[in-house]
């Protein structure tokens, strides 16, 4: 089974939202009232949820290593020529690439060649054209900030910045340099070396660094009380007896209690219910590497988690004896697969409505975490080619 | 004041036996008198609805909810209808003089002469007794042969015993028949604060063919009360404050960003209190330990369940036969004074310094534990004074506690 993400385009929403002047606003601005929000009703029964930022420990933060603020993009390519070829075959025009280039400064080395354009350039860039030009840096290693752009799931930039007491000449930067993703869904942030202008002291370098490694997740609560549906509800998160442990507090809550809502973490199974909003500790990464989206996926319903990961030789063998494919409607604990071509570039699992649980990279800084389909799927969609796979644990 | 050696000197032979002992209970029974805390405790008290306390923690919000076991872990031993009494090595006639020490009426003894059958079994001198037999029994005639077979066949009181959680069968009625109930009520008694039934295959087999009522029984009989809290953070709330007792010194860093968050949410003024806790609790919360948490020889424990409590997974060398001292006597440090989150208590009889439980402080009268080794009994929040009450019986006992140090 596969499904096609639709791909819709949303640069108009840079200029109405992240690049309008209205997007803008101080952070010190009064918050909304709510920020509750009510999924779509359905076996999981009523949940709500609501959005924070997770921020890392500061041990792991202090090991990120503060870019420079020169914009610099390198290429595996030797000429001038050979990179204004290359970015005509990514479909940017003519006239914006010859402006690019003539007023970057071009080094070349024995490695390649890496080009640094100006800021007022850099700034110009069409948000279209800065898609396609970042997609393109993004297959090089060295562009790591193409590589894995900050993912912003609002174009409100005050809103998704906020409480990070980043002043407003960042915001206004970020507004004006972030970019559609190719999903259609948020946008991407690659021009970190830009912001570091906005800093003027270390202090300063790291307030703008932990603003953007934070990692916004949904926090669920599920409603029930005594005019719940019990045996629906249970039959529904039980997830066919996989994690059938969940029962007795449902049942008890349902029966005893008046505790109204109940967070969701109580219905994971208990290896998501550990990791979930934590960032990987240095002793899970003790056997050379830290859990990923396979490890996650993988051990869901497993009580004791197995070491394999996304590039495991016995992954693929896990998937066809373990798992099978599986058509709507989905279930709690399926694991939807996003697919690059032939590549498996991601995995994450169904929760409900349309939230999933995802680890959303193999680093320290990548918590567990519950998120909207939608923003994962954008968040790994650099390409705009990714197709889904959905496998039910048997 | 009890002596230091008493824990620490502690040998593994001992710990063995406790260990041992766990391994093979359904509930632990152990020892105690109130502690002050405890002092206001009135066993059947059941309330209800949404209950606060605030403090350096913040402000609590929490509920009471009941656990019952899934099926799965309960075993089919249990549904066993068959009465009898183990006396262990004794001749038949010491356990007959035993009857007049328990003070059993003539009456008794002699129904029991009359009806009930003896047997010797690899497990020692059995006997077999009648549903006249337990309808005949006094509460204080139970609470004498329970104090007997705890004192000297501490395995068979263990699978013999169930105390009921908080003292009372009030909760009973919302799973149960009344006339079950009732039953129930007719053959518990006390012992000391806590209520105990011994005669589950009586109670079984006066259900007749009514299986869903047995198994709601033995459900009912092994549930227990737990809390479900959460942490108020509105626009007044202190998140520094908060983080600074939550994360207990740096040992639970992850909660900042959780507190943080939740404070930038408009409109949000709880977070569950499951995202307060360290990994290990925070996986095993409200939930049953798994077989993959075992070993031949041991199952988890108060003490497993404590001693981890800021682990970021259980470690399987827990469960191996090592003194108390073994993590508490160097990655611990014993604290007086005021207790704090994630302070590990543990609990020992008054009369001869022996490890009865432990438990972790969470914040004012909440603690987060596991109440014996029975796969049966789940690791929760509760509130000590429901803890305490399948503890406190007639011993006396004294509390020590012990703090992680940070990095260990």
């Amino acid at each position: 089974m596969r499904l096609r993400i639709p791909l819709i385009v949303v640069g108009t929403l840079i200029a109405a939202g992240v690049k309008g002047q209205n997007a803008i606003p101080s952070n010190q601005e009064p918050r909304a009232a709510n920020s509750l929000q009510n999924s779509l009703p359905g076996p999981w029964g009523e949940l709500d949820y609501y959005e924070i930022p997770l921020v890392g420990p500061e041990e792991t933060l202090q090991m990120i290593d503060v870019p420079s603020e020169q914009t610099g993009w390198a290429f595996q390519l030797e000429t001038e020529e050979e990179i204004v070829s290359a970015l005509k075959k990514e479909g940017i025009p003519e006239e914006e690439i010859e402006e690019l280039v003539a007023n970057s400064v071009l080094i070349v080395d024995a490695e390649g060649s890496r080009l640094f354009p100006n800021n007022e350039t850099l700034t110009k860039i069409p948000p279209s054209t800065r898609q396609k030009l970042y997609r393109f840096l993004g297959r090089h290693g060295q562009n790591r900030f193409h590589r894995r752009p900050v993912y912003l799931n609002s174009a409100n930039v005050s809103t998704w910045f906020q409480g990070t007491d980043l002043p407003r000449s960042v915001l206004q930067a970020v507004a004006e340099l972030a970019y559609p993703t190719p999903s259609g869904t948020g946008f991407f942030l690659a021009d970190v070396p830009y912001l570091m202008q906005q800093a003027n002291s270390s202090p300063e370098e790291r307030l703008i660094l932990h603003a953007l490694m934070r990692r916004p997740t949904l926090m669920v609560r599920l409603k029930l009380d005594a005019d719940s549906d019990l045996e629906a509800l249970t039959s529904y998160w039980s997830a066919g007896f996989k994690n059938k442990a969940v029962r007795p507090l449902m049942e008890s809550i349902v029966r005893t209690s008046d505790v109204g809502r109940i967070d969701i973490a109580h219905l994971l199974p208990p290896t998501p219910r550990r990791t979930l909003y934590t960032f990987p500790e240095a002793s899970e990464g003790i056997s050379g590497r830290y859990p990923d989206w396979f490890w996650s996926c993988y051990n869901f319903f497993r009580f004791t988690p197995v070491n394999v990961y996304a590039d495991s030789p016995e992954r693929d063998a896990l998937i066809a004896t373990e798992f099978e494919p599986a058509l709507p409607p989905y279930q709690y604990g399926d694991m939807i697969l996003l697919n690059s071509g032939t590549r498996r570039i991601h995995g994450c699992i169904y929760v409900a409505d349309d939230i999933v649980y995802t680890k959303n990279g193999a680093d320290v800084f990548s918590p567990w975490i519950l998120m909207k389909l939608k923003d994962v799927v954008a968040y790994h969609d650099l390409a705009g080619e990714i197709a889904a796979a959905v496998y039910r644990k048997r | 004041m009890h002596s230091s050696a008493a824990l620490f000197l502690r040998s593994v032979r001992i710990a063995n036996a406790l260990r041992c002992r766990f391994a093979l209970s359904w509930l632990i029974s152990a020892v105690f008198l109130p502690g002050a805390a405890l002092a206001d405790q009135i066993p059947g008290e059941r309330p209800s609805g949404k209950r606060v306390t605030e403090g350096p923690w913040g402000k609590l919000e929490y509920y009471e909810v009941t656990l019952e076991p899934p099926t799965s872990h309960l075993w089919d031993a249990l549904y066993t209808e068959r009465s009898f009494w183990n006396f262990g090595k004794i001749q038949r006639e010491e356990a007959v003089a035993l009857f007049h020490a328990f003070r059993f009426s003539p009456s008794l003894v002699d129904l029991i002469e009359a009806e009930g059958r003896w047997t010797e079994t690899k497990q020692g001198l059995e006997l077999d007794i009648t549903d006249r037999i337990v309808e005949t029994m006094t509460p204080e005639n139970r609470a004498a042969i329970a104090r007997w077979f705890r004192k000297n066949s501490d395995d068979f009181f263990s699978r013999l015993l169930i105390n009921l959680e908080a003292g009372d069968t009030t909760a009973m009625y919302d799973r149960l028949k009344p006339g079950t109930v009732d039953l129930v009520n007719s053959v518990s008694f006390r012992r000391g604060r806590v209520l105990s039934v011994m005669d589950r295959p009586y109670l079984l087999s006066k259900l007749g063919n009514d299986e869903d009522e047995k198994k709601a029984l033995i459900h009912s009989l092994f549930s227990t009360r737990a809390l479900v809290a959460r942490l108020v953070v509105d626009d007044i709330s202190n998140i520094e404050a908060l983080t600074d007792y939550w994360s207990a010194g740096g040992k639970n860093p992850g909660v900042r960003a959780i507190l943080g968050g939740v404070k930038a949410a408009p409109g949000v003024e709880h977070v569950d209190m499951v995202h307060l806790l360290p990994p290990v609790a925070r996986k095993y919360l409200s939930g049953f330990i798994s077989l993959q948490d075992v070993n031949p020889s041991n199952t988890p424990d108060c003490f497993w369940a404590a001693l981890q409590f800021f682990k970021s997974t259980p470690s399987p060398r827990v469960l191996d036969p090592l003194g108390l001292d073994h993590y508490l006597g160097h990655d611990f440090e014993e604290v007086p004074g005021e207790r704090t989150f994630g302070d590990v208590v543990c609990i020992f009889k008054k009369e001869d310094g022996d490890f009865l439980h432990s438990y972790v402080h969470v914040a004012d009268d909440i603690v987060f534990t596991k109440n014996g080794a029975s796969f049966a009994r789940p690791l929760i929040l509760t509130l000590k004074s429901y803890m305490m009450s399948v503890y406190q019986d007639e011993d006396q006992y004294f509390e020590r506690t012990f703090r992680r140090k940070v990095g260990t």
